[in-house]
């Protein structure tokens, strides 16, 4: 009997082994993978493209400062004598310049001094040498990185680099016999149990940092028998595994350390940059504990929550440290001398997140979304983060104050919430310099600049204008009566937007795109042909289809709105499509190049048409509906087009400088009205970001290109009023192949005697 | 009042031959009421003066162009170290900065010829010359580069 029994104990043993072998061989395989993966891990990281800074710019001192900042340099009282040092005395900057290396360009760093006047760089010079700079540049600023899927910031850390006083630190708070368990630590469950009997709550973990480990890699949070059981186990094979080096290497770079807003900060090299703005490497005795204590309770330890808790763990961990020999004496009693000093809580957000998407989307036929996460790579971009952060705030203030304007706009859900899109382009480049594709992040992750398809409204009516000038000018007399057009055997009549004192019936090319006519433009596009319009748009890529119906005219058919912005930059331009360029270098983890792109070109239309084009879209903005950017006060001048749909479901405004392009959309996602036009939703929106970068607005008009001409026509004929009596003659431009030849018909030729004595008779009317 | 009388005459007679010559002087350049194209109910505007297609400026006369004209030095001391991508990254700036020069488009297109590449190195020509075609030394220069671009084309 009893026999029978040890055999069949035998048989269980054998067979429970197996089972935990088996077991133990599969978590072993999960834990290689996961493990290897996380050993060799290197997020990409995604820069801005470098700052340009020249004498003349304007760019006030506040914001150089504050790009500075961004770039991490630091305030200091006296002179900048090292690099990452900056200070501001009356009217200057002074900044130690930091060494950058990217592709293509290596710059030592030197100390520069930047003086400004009202507002604007007055000169640039080296502080060392006394040499006067031309142009300066600044380093390319992070924008964030790919690490996860949440697109985490984290800045990984070599064992080798992490000081002896960091990791003694975390043992001593964490896990101070370490070195000497296998995966746990019997005693100190029994000393945590202990401590925990004594004190009738929970003082103390008997976790070890790879059991800590084991649980935030593979297991869910609850607390439950067969947690604890995988736990062990895999603490065990994790200890068979992999060398204590390598253990405490990925647990240091991955324990949770605090929160900033609504991103994690996780691992050691983050935190020591988000509490202390210093490398991991820098880190002094005192810092190193404060780091170290936090590890356990982040909410409760963190110094930005509680100071005071937080400098009474710190020293509860430098004293362990002292009490097992680490430190000695001297260095414990003057690390616990010191203040907990932190650098300042910044809020950590996400950086430009709608461009990074794009630029993921971008990346995507090059680099799988797992290289992006591993490879280490750095990626230039050509986003401007001062262009991108006052679009933000212009898009979310504008969107805010229509709002309150409109109260019926509000919407208690963040799904449903009035939306808009601002994309900033640099027309002659292609660079895109800023690209907001929502309200909010957090809330909708649809990229309404490079995903959305909207009807354009009036926005279109440039391209409609543009495919005319073959036949048509400037000056050319357009229909302003209602007509009634048959749409797939339906009737359908335009309207103007805006109602009409004195009606003409006929009015001016220039006037009807000014006023944004939709009779004059609809009876253009039949006077051109619609399939000719079509034809003549096909060059824009436009990837929405555009059908040869009269109400394409009015912007009937949707568009994507990037594609919308890079049809715009044709005609501010000269005629040039420079294709939008988001990504200018790619390189691997040694600083190799793996990829460059450049300004790429292609010819669209002749530089005279673009000019003419643009010179209408001026008086859009002087005459037409968009003068109320008048009330602005931008220098130079600005050519634009507003736009609005039926209903009022979508308000635009495209407008552009020599030197700059924006496109700003507002609407719901829903197709809701927005109530307002482009005149009153987007436009503001634009203005205040072009008021918000001066550094991009030089004030210098559009430069006339060979192939136009100016002549003196009658307003109400459009032909040339020389030797007429025409009451209203005025200059326009012409291609100089259609250019009027035929004299006004409506009004006689003038008569020199009655011009004489017309002439005479008000010399004396005038005389006092 | 004699006195006063005869003075008079002379006077108006002055006056008559001086708004008779003032009328004739007016008559040659006859102001015509000019307006404002779109609004005729704004009081006229000043007229935009239109200034025929001036010949490039090599010369910058802003803080753009002057910056620009810094770049496009460093553009060409690129190429003449034979670093043509470098090159284009300098001279893209420059472009952005201040299309009008013409100067950075013919680098540019400099460039592309040494990265054998002929469309671009002809769209960039094409740009040089409408912005720099007028002044004869660069004209030479760039019909030269258009050469050599049909050439590689060929």
């Amino acid at each position: 009997m009893l026999k029978k029994s040890i055999k069949w104990l035998l048989i269980l043993l054998v067979l429970v082994s197996a089972a935990v072998t088996l077991y133990g061989w599969h978590l072993s395989g999960r834990i290689e993978k996961r493990f290897s993966a996380r050993l060799w891990r290197m997020p990409s990281t995604v820069y801005s493209d470098t700052t340009l800074l020249y004498p003349g710019q304007g760019f006030d001192r506040k914001n150089l400062t504050e790009k500075l900042k961004s770039l991490g340099y630091r305030m200091v009282a006296g002179r900048p004598n090292n690099q990452g040092e900056m200070r501001m005395t009356k009217g200057t900057v002074e900044v130690y310049l930091k060494d950058f290396k990217i592709p293509s360009q290596h710059r030592s760093g030197n100390p520069v001094r930047l003086r400004f006047d009202r507002g604007r760089i007055k000169s640039i010079e080296r502080i060392d040498t006394g040499d006067r700079l031309a142009i300066m540049e600044l380093e390319p600023e992070e924008i964030g990185q790919f690490y996860g899927p949440e697109r985490e910031r984290r800045q990984l850390v070599s064992i080798r680099q992490v000081p002896p006083n960091l990791v003694r630190a975390a043992l001593a708070a964490e896990d101070s016999r370490f070195y000497g368990h296998h995966g746990f630590d019997p005693v100190g469950i029994l000393r945590a149990f202990y401590v925990n009997l004594r004190a009738g709550r929970i003082r103390q973990g008997g976790s070890t940092i790879t059991q800590q480990l084991a649980k935030n890699f593979f297991l869910t949070p609850e607390r439950t028998i067969v947690r604890k059981l995988n736990e062990l186990i895999m603490s065990v094979i994790i200890e068979l595994k992999y060398q204590k080096e390598e253990i405490l290497e990925i647990y240091l770079n991955d324990i949770y350390l605090g929160q900033s807003g609504t991103v994690a900060i996780n691992g050691v090299g983050e935190a020591c940059l988000f509490y202390f703005a210093k490398p991991v490497k820098d880190m002094s005795l005192a810092e190193a504990a404060t780091i170290a204590g936090i590890i356990r309770a982040p909410g409760r330890y963190s110094p930005y929550i509680d100071k005071k808790r937080c400098r009474q763990r710190r020293d509860a961990v430098l004293k362990a440290m002292s009490a097992k020999n680490w430190i000695s004496d001297a260095e414990l009693q003057s690390a616990l001398a010191q203040p907990i000093e932190t650098v300042g809580e910044n809020i950590v957000v996400k950086k430009a997140p709608y461009f990074m998407d794009y630029l993921s989307h971008q990346l995507g036929s090059l680099y799988s979304r797992d290289d992006l996460t591993r490879l280490g790579l750095s990626i230039y971009t050509t986003l401007d983060t001062r262009v991108q952060d006052a679009a933000e705030k212009a898009l979310y203030r504008g969107l805010t104050r229509l709002e309150k304007s409109i109260a019926t706009l509000k919407r208690a859900a963040p799904a449903q919430k009035l939306q808009g899109a601002v994309i900033v382009v640099q027309p002659k480049t292609g660079f895109i310099l800023a690209m907001v594709g929502g309200r909010d992040y957090a809330a909708s992750q649809y990229n309404r600049a490079t995903q959305s398809r909207r009807q354009p409204g009036s926005a279109f009516k440039p391209f409609i204008y543009l495919a005319a000038l073959d036949q048509l000018t400037p000056a050319s007399r357009l229909s302003n009566e209602p007509r009634t057009y048959m749409i797939d055997g339906k009737p359908w009549t335009p309207e103007n937007a805006a109602q009409e004192v004195g009606v003409n019936m006929s009015v001016s090319m220039r006037a009807a795109l000014a006023a944004s006519n939709n009779r004059a433009t609809v009876d253009l596009a039949m006077q051109t042909g619609l399939e000719q319009v079509v034809e003549k748009t096909a060059p824009f890529q436009f990837t929405t289809p555009i059908k040869p119906y009269p109400s394409l005219a009015l912007g009937a058919f949707e568009v994507v709105p990037l594609e919308l912005a890079r049809a715009y930059c044709v005609l501010a331009g000269d005629g040039v499509l420079s294709h939008p360029l988001s990504i200018k270098d790619v390189t691997d983890d040694h600083g190799r190049l793996l990829s460059q792109a450049h300004l790429n070109i292609d010819r669209m239309i002749s530089p005279a048409k673009a000019y003419i084009m643009t010179d209408m879209l001026k008086s859009v903005v002087s005459e037409g509906t968009a003068r109320a950017l008048s009330g602005w006060n931008l220098p130079g001048p600005v050519a634009g087009k507003t736009g609005t749909t039926n209903n009022f479901r979508d308000a635009w405004f495209v407008g552009y400088t020599p030197n700059i392009l924006a496109l700003v959309w507002v609407g719901f996602d829903n197709g809701d009205p927005v109530k307002a036009s482009g005149a009153k939703a987007a436009l503001p929106i634009w203005a205040e970001l072009m008021k918000a970068i001066p550094q991009y607005i030089s004030g210098a008009d559009f430069k006339m290109p060979a192939g136009v001409v100016t002549r003196t026509v009658c307003s109400e004929s459009g032909l040339l009023a020389a030797g007429r009596t025409c009451p209203l003659p005025m200059e326009e431009i012409f291609l100089e192949d259609i250019v009027p030849d035929q004299p006004c018909p409506l009004h006689p030729a003038r008569n020199p005697i009655k011009d004489l004595i017309h002439g005479i008779k008000d010399l004396f009317n005038s005389t006092p | 009042m004699a006195l006063k009388t005869s003075s008079t005459a002379p006077r108006r007679y002055q006056r008559f031959i001086l708004g008779f010559f003032c009328g004739l002087l007016l008559f040659g350049c006859m102001p015509q009421t000019k307006v404002s194209v779109y609004n005729k109910q704004t009081p006229p505007a000043p007229l935009p003066t239109r200034k025929p297609s001036v010949p490039p400026t090599v010369k910058p006369d802003s803080a753009q162009a002057l910056a620009a004209e810094a770049l496009v030095d460093q553009g060409r001391q690129l190429l003449a170290q034979g670093a043509p991508d470098a090159a284009i990254r300098v001279l893209e700036r420059s472009v952005a900065l201040d299309s009008n020069s013409g100067q950075n488009y013919y680098y540019l297109a400099e460039a592309w010829l040494m990265k054998q590449n002929a469309h671009q190195a002809r769209e960039f020509n094409r740009l040089a010359d409408m912005n720099l075609g007028r002044d004869p030394d660069w004209k030479t220069r760039i019909d030269r580069q258009n050469d050599r671009i049909n050439t590689l084309g060929h």
